[in-house]
């Protein structure tokens, strides 16, 4: 029997979050999580798969996503390609590396989210985020 | 990349889970979304080496939907062998836009097979077809 009922949303949540994370143990539980929060999630292995969601108008209200990635194109970089081109896209950024994280501080409101972390952090996260931006009217 | 804080058990939605490996994010994306809203639990893999790090660290899926092209030293074909040397009983649906008939054998049994471009109603179809013969309900 599943062990998911046992994680009752404590509301339903309407946004999508694009969660980038190239090791698949740990993007498997994240996702899973947050779709059991209510929220409606995109995986990606990289910045590459993630420019290709967002150029393809996916509708993705926050991005969730690891500093280090494979390929040309780091958590940073991506951070400030999206909000170059998505500025009303919200980016929480995370990184188990502690100067990287300073770093990424510079690029999330609240800073980076500080590797391990508990997926439940990630939700409150995000409905501060949101909550922000619904105050703010935007 | 370090760690998440988690119970190692991911979850099992009760019409089963389904291991989708898909190198085109755009393509995984949209059928892995639909088989979700037919109820079945998905876990997305880009290539197959992911696949296996998932299958090495949990319970076998109740099936696998693999792409027969992917990126990497292994190949949905190679993937299928490894699959039911250790997973005998977990079905592999293969696809491909490419891949001739004569090729849908491996270790001399035939492999499901669905041709792309596929309607992901056909994959639903066929999975909840190999959940019938398993035993189990199958998605909605």
């Amino acid at each position: 029997m599943s062990n998911r009922s046992k994680r009752v949303p404590l509301q339903v949540n309407a946004e999508t979050i694009l969660v980038i994370e190239p090791d698949i143990l740990v993007r498997m539980v994240v996702a899973d999580y947050l779709r059991e929060c209510g929220y409606k999630v995109i995986e990606a292995t990289g910045a590459e798969e993630a420019m290709t969601i967002l150029n393809a108008g996916r509708k993705v209200d926050a991005v969730f996503s690891e500093v280090k990635l494979h390929g040309a194109m780091d958590g940073f970089r991506l951070a400030q390609w999206i909000r170059a081109n998505h500025p009303r896209m919200e980016v929480i950024l995370t990184t188990g590396v502690t100067a990287t994280a300073d770093k990424a501080g510079e690029l999330c409101d609240e800073g980076p989210l500080e590797k391990p972390y508990h997926p439940r952090q990630v939700v409150r996260r995000l409905r501060m985020l949101f909550e922000r931006r619904r105050k703010a009217g935007r | 990349m370090g760690q998440v804080q988690h119970t190692p058990d991911v979850a099992r939605a009760r019409d089963g889970t389904v291991l989708v490996i898909e190198d085109d994010v755009i393509l995984r994306l949209d059928t892995c979304e639909y088989l979700r809203s037919k109820g079945y639990h998905v876990i997305e893999a880009a290539t197959a080496e992911e696949a296996m790090a998932v299958l090495s660290a949990r319970d076998p899926v109740d099936v696998v939907f693999c792409d027969v092209q992917l990126p990497g030293s292994i190949g949905g074909l190679s993937f299928t062998v490894w699959a039911r040397e250790h997973f005998p009983s977990m079905p592999v649906i293969l696809t491909s836009g490419n891949l001739p008939v004569a090729e849908r054998v491996v270790s001399g049994r035939p492999v499901p097979f669905i041709a792309k471009p596929y309607d992901p109603d056909e994959v639903a179809g066929q999975i909840a077809s190999l959940l019938a013969c398993s035993g189990q309900s199958g998605g909605s």
